[in-house]
């Protein structure tokens, strides 16, 4: 992230962790004191909580007034950033936007993070309601054939990508599910 | 002393059969291969291995942790070296002078360097938990509520400042998140259920494993799949022992980087990465000039330093696990972790309750050592091929892990959410530039703060004065007065107009 970026980046996260903090210390406070059950008033479950959330009170609104000092409310005209430092430029994209090409999508490292989330909180979510191997089967196969389709190819070589996936994808799930199930006695969902 | 001696020698005894070897071998193998592949870090190899390890007995699990921790910090030279990519974050000082070196054709012995290293460091930081441990830990016997109180705190400090040396804010900030994380679900005291908002699942509290598995390993995983590929040096790689002389000539780096690894291993949450940056930082200062121009450039000493310094880490952070409770570093959290899983209570009364398990533990940090060394100096080539796995048919596998990692200890499928979220949290955190570290150390300190603090103020009827009179008190409030004021920009400029009017 350039200076610039984290910047503002830092001032939209403090405001949120002032807001979060506040939430801590008004539901701690509300905690009841205890006394009720002849007990101490210092045994209160919220007196850590209230303390917490004031220290980080105080933390993120110096960070709030440290950004402002460093100018995060100004106007920025700037909205090219350093692709190179992870960060992406209009141009990028609108390339993006124009051209469907999934290869040109796949090297984009945005586009390769949400695919990734997205991916795994699937298999996340099928576990429990679908047997755990054959999950992992589908997980691990999408997973290869996602990240390694080359649109530039024709699909039918790409078969060999598909083939491999899906042997992978068996041996892992079987293996997986033998080694923990069967030899470590560990529990699968 | 030398019943401590005594104790050690039968620890050792302990460990020379068949099934503690063979665990020895497989464990440490599988560190070296789990620190060399980027994305899987010591802190996810252990927290993995916690998982398969649960049906185990105490002894054995814990030697398999300890096998995998040291494995997994020292097997990420060997993407450090081979990639340019550290494989743990303890490996960064290492690419450095190993990658270099790896240019120049000297890959093997590079390696070969790293490996003795490492293991004069683990070695040093050893004998200095066999030393230093029982001497803590009977100290740790006098400590009270109010001490721990601000132990905790203290940590939380030195560990967000030294984590986040740009901007110690966002560590300490961090620190904070983490200790929140652990108020979730049912107090120690009362069992009132905090921030749970109606959910039986948060009732039940924020588990540590689920949310270190997602901080350090899904996290890793979205940081890893982010770019494409990345290139082996392809070199040949000849002689990989290290002749007497050519490690000998570096003996003072060697001691120094072993000392400095293994007191920042015991400072809270401050892990391997720092202990090799300072080691490698004052190996640089301390280099003759001509050895210090090859800094950066191929420098056999500042490869020494840096991978003498992360592993002497290792046994530096099991000090304050042992003692006090307090992991020294992310790692050390999961071990810690798994020793209470286990039914072992570390802690100040560890000295009382497991007398001879302090020694067991530096047994088997030497077997786990010796293990490294041999199987670090053979088996060179053939591991080579695994860093040649494509991440899209590797990432996949590690997340399996992941899940069944966070899954197994409790089976409730809420773990495999938690780490989950703890991933995208821990990503999107790691982008803006704060550290992981003190939240974890958060999340273990928090159980400690809440049940002292509140346990102290009772005892003092709520008076705060006990927490400034007694002498370690004073001592740690000072330290930490000292840590959050040197770091702030109106004392500098305070201390400058002083100088000024002064002269």
């Amino acid at each position: 992230m350039t200076d610039s970026t984290m910047n503002k980046a830092d001032f939209y996260t403090s405001i949120v962790l002032l807001i979060v903090s506040l939430s801590i210390i008004i539901i701690s406070i509300q905690m009841p004191s205890m006394t009720e059950r002849n007990e101490s008033q210092w045994s209160n479950p919220g007196v850590v909580p209230t303390f917490i959330g004031i220290a980080l009170f105080l933390l993120s609104g110096s960070m709030l007034l440290r950004a402002i000092k460093r100018g995060a409310v100004k106007k920025n005209e700037s909205k090219n950033f350093d692709s190179n430092n992870g960060t992406i430029s209009v141009e990028d994209v609108s390339s993006v936007s124009k051209s469907p090409d999934m290869s040109s999508l796949l090297s984009n490292p945005y586009f390769r993070i949400l695919i990734t989330i997205v991916l795994c909180s699937l298999y996340a979510f099928m576990l429990g309601k679908i047997w755990f191997p054959l999950a992992t089967f589908i997980f691990i196969l999408l997973f290869i054939v996602v990240f390694e389709f080359d649109s530039q190819r024709p699909l039918r070589s790409q078969g060999k990508t598909l083939l491999w996936g899906m042997v992978l994808a068996a041996c892992t799930s079987a293996a997986v599910t033998v080694v923990f199930q069967y030899l470590f006695l560990v529990n699968l969902p | 002393m030398f019943r401590g001696l005594e104790l050690f020698g039968n620890a050792i005894l302990s460990f020379l059969n068949l099934k503690a070897l063979f665990n020895a071998i497989w464990a440490t193998e599988l560190g070296i291969i789990i620190g060399m592949l980027p994305g899987l870090t010591a802190t996810m190899g252990v927290a993995l291995l916690t998982t398969l390890t649960f049906k185990m007995q105490a002894n054995d699990a814990i030697l398999v942790l300890i096998c995998m921790y040291v494995g997994s910090i020292y097997g990420g030279s060997r993407s450090a070296i081979l990639l340019n990519i550290p494989g743990t974050p303890a490996n960064a000082a290492t690419t450095l002078d190993g990658y270099p070196l790896a240019l120049q054709g000297r890959a093997g012995k590079a390696i070969g360097l790293a490996t003795t290293g490492s293991f004069l460091g683990s070695m040093i930081g050893m004998i200095a938990m066999l030393i230093f441990t029982p001497l803590i830990g009977n100290i740790a016997l006098q400590f009270q509520s109010y001490e721990f109180v601000w132990f905790s705190i203290f940590g939380i400090i030195i560990c967000g400042n030294l984590t986040a040396p740009k901007d110690p804010l966002k560590g300490w900030i961090a620190g904070f998140i983490g200790l929140f994380v652990a108020m979730i679900g049912m107090d120690g005291i009362h069992a009132y259920v905090r921030f749970a908002f109606g959910s039986t699942d948060l009732a039940g509290g924020i588990s540590l494993i689920p949310a270190m598995v997602g901080t350090f390993g899904f996290a890793e995983i979205i940081s890893v799949m982010r770019y494409q590929r990345y290139e082996v040096v392809k070199t040949k790689i000849d002689r990989v022992i290290p002749t007497f002389s050519e490690v000998f000539k570096y003996w003072k780096t060697i001691i120094r980087s072993g000392i400095i690894g293994t007191f920042i291993g015991a400072i809270p949450g401050v892990g391997e990465d720092i202990a090799a940056w300072v080691s490698y930082d004052f190996a640089k200062r301390g280099a003759r000039p001509e050895e210090k121009e090859k800094f950066g450039k191929g420098s056999v000493e500042g490869l020494l330093a840096s991978e003498t310094g992360n592993n002497a880490c290792v046994p530096g952070a099991i000090i304050p696990v042992l003692t006090l409770a307090i992991p020294g570093s992310a790692p050390a959290a999961v071990l810690l972790g798994a020793m209470l899983i286990h039914g072992v209570r570390p802690g100040p009364l560890i000295m009382v309750e497991f007398p001879t398990f302090i020694y067991e533990t530096v047994a088997m940090v030497f077997v786990a050592t010796v293990m490294m060394f041999i199987l670090g100096l053979t088996m060179v080539r053939p591991l080579v091929k695994v860093l040649q796995i494509p991440r899209q048919k590797l990432m996949p596998i590690v997340f399996t892990l992941c899940v069944i990692g966070s899954y197994a200890l409790q089976s409730m499928l809420f773990d495999v959410t938690v780490m989950i979220v703890f991933g995208i949290i821990g990503f999107v955190l790691r982008e803006m530039e704060y550290p992981m570290a003190p939240l974890v150390l958060g999340i273990i300190l928090g159980d400690i703060l809440d049940k002292n603090l509140r346990r102290a103020l009772i005892l003092s009827n709520g008076s705060f004065a006990p927490f400034f009179t007694r002498p370690i008190c004073i001592i740690l409030f000072a330290l930490t007065m000292l840590i959050v004021l040197s770091r702030a920009k109106w004392v500098h400029q305070l201390i400058g107009s002083l100088r000024k009017k002064g002269s």
